[in-house]
């Protein structure tokens, strides 16, 4: 008797267990944004990337030449007090090496901005703006918008603040960009 | 010296150990894992949707580890055992089987066997992780294969956090010493079993958080959690603080029972000089725990405030990083003295027993591990000479060089003891010897690290961890095994194996010092600790080392088998197989689960390490009085 409770109170036991974190973990996934694509509202590919310490979500995104883009910047920083970060697209990393013979350097910035030459859209305004990066203190929010520039292939966003510890510290994403439809 | 007749008895008829295992006593453990789990998560998930943050965020995974702590102890038999009682319930039954191992209950001596198996476990896994530093280290720039420098700061940072609070501070502590603290005093239990229960089953959600922080974002302090780093560095570092802060809380669960057994529960006759000394090196370290402990995990508590709750203890505008060093160093530094001062008292328990020769200056020696507990709370400070101002610095380095006076008598009452007696050396002498000498080499390299004009230079070295790893490895964990290999018959009825036990002996020895004493050289040429990669000139001494460690490392599996193998098929051991005068060897092995039964108990006529020639028995068994 008093092992057939026991068996059945494990058993419950370990059901509601398993409930609970499959639910919790889904609902984790749902935080983030579901799609590399974005979500596509008149025409305009809208992301949002939320910034934490220190990774971004979504870490990976698709983009094609040509098409509008409104991204939303959302620093979530889960420290308190929350933290400042940055977010650039860009190619090669400039690194600052500390005297060690090899590797170790420090990576603080990138050798090719996405962004140059991008005429960038916020604010009401349209103008390209050079070396073009977001710092956000804790908590806020920006949003702008561009169009793909003819720039395919492979290029990364991070953060580079605290002379480059965030982005040591797995603050990176990736963007894979397609050729234009139909070229 | 044979067990007493009148004892004998009573003793065959309380053999609780026969019962058959069955799969329904691993019932509470799946309860509790269940429950702990069910409780993270569902905590974790409900704060982390209202307040809009992820389960990863610091809030919400210390709501989670908090309900899930809650979780843990009520299916481990918490509720059952104590809690539903306060509510007016029925409360379970003693369990007096094997079933008492499984599951939360007053019984000291299934808590101190648990403790060891947490001890094993916590020692391998945490080995492993050094083993992954030395590989890291095996080349001086960082191995792109094997883990990137942010993984190689959580590694040590874990290691270091595991092997403090999760192997030393409990191995001896908790396995010999929860064991034979009711034992040695003649008494039938600690003076708070349920409180001593619980703090063995606060340790493993506390160390499997710690292991598993890189899940949610890792820490790169190292085990001292240093603000302003700790809130810059990753999330991991709430697992950090909360599981350091429970350990703490734990080993001051046990303090309070060893201060309160000793005091309290002492056999008839045993004054305090009688008092064996294995049980004044516990109360030395229990009153270390007793007094500084609060100051140390308050401070993991409010730099854990200051990440969710946005205090300003430590960071910010108005916080002081130095107060945190200050607060940390309170307690850990005297904490060394927690692990260290019960292996000096095993060391005395122990050798006089191996050489059949009194004790020699047994007071100097009580006054030498009451003296360095006392010394202890005063000279944390040495461990930041580099941060604090000069008016403090003669000041610590004075009182640190002190502590050798008190640590010299000791020395000299083990030296004193063995001196022209004919030491029989089993496994566990030889690992006790052993002992001594790895940590004579430990403690002469501290007088430099508390030198400030060395200890400037010294800072922050591979000299520091190697005179670290000499005193914790090479002291505290030789002498663990040894006092693991010592009191085997008396907890499982049977002995290990002395010839394994003698090769890994020297295996160790000679590694060990293979291992660590060329890290001396290494920090004396400018490796500075905590780093994944260092200067090319180091590459050899490095290969060096890490060769030696893996070595050592692969050797801690012979102890493990020979326990084991022990455990299940080792030869039957009387109940008194050392011809020790100790109280504990008394009574029959394994030891029965109440130890002195109702009817009789011992009273305390001598001490209980004189071993000279014609000396008379130190106990007489009597009646208990019926009150």
């Amino acid at each position: 008797m008093a092992a057939g409770r026991g068996t059945a109170t494990v058993f419950v036991s370990a059901v509601a267990c398993a409930a609970v974190i499959i639910g919790a973990l889904e609902w984790e996934k749902t935080v983030a944004l579901p799609s590399p694509f974005g979500q596509v509202i008149n025409g305009v590919h809208r992301y949002s990337i939320d910034e934490f310490n220190y990774y971004y979500k979504p870490g990976h995104m698709i983009w094609r030449v040509g098409e509008k883009v409104a991204l939303t910047i959302d620093n979530r920083s889960q420290s308190a007090p929350a933290i400042a970060h940055q977010f650039s697209i860009g190619r090669t990393l400039v690194s600052r090496n500390n005297g060690f013979p090899k590797s170790q350097a420090m990576a603080v910035g990138w050798k090719d901005n996405f962004f140059d030459g991008v005429p960038i859209t916020s604010g009401g305004q349209t103008a390209p703006i050079p070396a073009f990066s977001v710092s956000l203190n804790g908590g806020q929010k920006y949003t702008f918008s561009f169009v793909v520039p003819n720039k395919p292939g492979k290029w990364e966003y991070g953060c580079f603040l605290q002379t480059g510890q965030h982005f040591m510290n797995g603050m990176h994403g990736n963007i894979d960009i397609l050729p234009a439809q139909g070229s | 010296m044979a067990t007493n007749q009148m004892q004998v008895q009573p003793l065959d008829d309380m053999n609780g150990d026969k019962s058959a295992f069955t799969i329904t006593m691993l019932y509470p453990l799946l309860r509790a894992t269940f429950w702990g789990l069910t409780g993270y998560f569902a905590a974790a998930w409900i704060t982390a949707a209202v307040t809009g943050n992820v389960l990863v965020g610091a809030l919400p995974a210390t709501v989670g580890y908090v309900a899930g702590m809650i979780g843990w102890l009520l299916g481990s038999g918490v509720w059952e055992g104590w809690i539903r009682r306060a509510f007016g319930g029925k409360e379970a039954p003693s369990y007096t089987g094997i079933e008492r191992y499984f599951r939360f209950g007053p019984d000291s001596k299934s808590t101190a066997v648990r403790y060891v198996i947490f001890n094993i476990a916590a020692f391998f896994f945490a080995g492993l992780f050094a083993m992954a530093i030395r590989i890291e280290l095996l080349t001086p720039d960082s191995t792109s294969w094997w883990m990137s420098e942010v993984m190689y700061n959580e590694t040590f940072g874990i290691h270091g956090v595991i092997m403090l609070l999760g192997v030393v501070a409990s191995a001896i502590v908790g396995g010999a010493g929860y064991y034979l603290l009711p034992l040695m005093v003649g008494a039938r239990n600690v003076v708070y079993p349920k409180l001593l229960g619980l703090s063995w089953w606060l340790l493993p959600p506390a160390g499997l958080a710690v292991f598993l922080s890189p899940l949610i974002g890792g820490f790169q302090t190292g085990w001292w959690g240093y603000p302003p780093l700790a809130q810059n560095s990753g999330n991991g570092i709430v697992f950090y603080a909360l599981g350091a802060a429970t350990i703490l809380i734990a080993s001051l669960f046990g303090a309070i029972n060893i201060a309160g057994t000793m005091v309290y529960m002492r056999a008839k006759g045993m004054s305090l000089g009688r008092v064996p000394i294995f049980i004044w090196g516990l109360f030395a370290a229990a009153t270390i725990l007793i007094v500084e402990s609060p100051a140390t995990y308050t401070g993991a508590l409010m730099d854990l405030s200051d990440m969710i709750a946005g205090s300003h203890f430590y960071t910010g505008p108005t916080g002081h990083p130095l107060a945190y060093m200050d607060q940390f160093w309170f307690l850990f530094h005297p904490e060394v003295y927690v692990f260290i001062l019960p292996a000096f008292a095993i060391w005395l328990e122990i050798l006089p027993a191996a050489a059949k020769r009194p004790l020699f200056a047994r007071g100097w020696a009580i006054a030498g591990l009451v003296g360095v507990s006392m010394l202890g709370a005063m000279l944390g400070v040495h461990h930041y000479f580099t941060a604090v101002s000069d008016a403090r610095m003669p000041i610590f380095m004075t009182l640190t060089e002190t502590v050798s006076v008190p640590t010299g008598f000791i020395y000299l009452s083990a030296i004193g003891t063995i001196w022209g007696g004919r030491l029989r050396i089993n496994a566990a002498v030889l690992l006790i010897l052993m002992a001594m000498m790895n940590f004579l080499v430990g403690g002469l390299t501290g007088i430099f690290n508390a030198d400030v004009p060395a200890d400037l230079q010294l800072h922050n070295t591979y000299w520091v961890v190697a005179h670290f790893h000499y005193t914790m490895l090479g002291g505290v964990i030789f002498t663990w095994i040894g006092a693991l290999y010592w009191w085997f018959p008396k907890v499982t009825g049977r002995k290990i194996n002395e010839f394994w036990g003698k090769f890994h002996a020297w295996w160790f020895f000679v590694f060990f010092n293979c291992t660590f004493f060329p890290m001396f050289i290494a920090g004396i040429d400018g490796m500075n600790r905590r780093i994944a990669i260092y200067l090319p000139y180091l590459h050899q001494i490095n290969m060096f080392i890490s060769i030696s460690a893996f070595l050592l490392g692969a050797g801690f599996l012979i102890p493990l088998a020979n326990l084991v193998y022990s455990w299940r098929y080792g030869p039957k051991a009387d109940a008194n197989p050392w011809g020790s005068k100790g109280l504990e060897w008394q009574v029959k092995s394994p030891t029965p689960y109440v130890p002195y039964p109702a009817t009789i108990e011992p009273e305390v006529v001598g001490p209980n390490d004189n071993y000279a020639p014609g000396a008379k028995e130190p106990f007489v068994w009597v009646s208990t009085p019926s009150k």
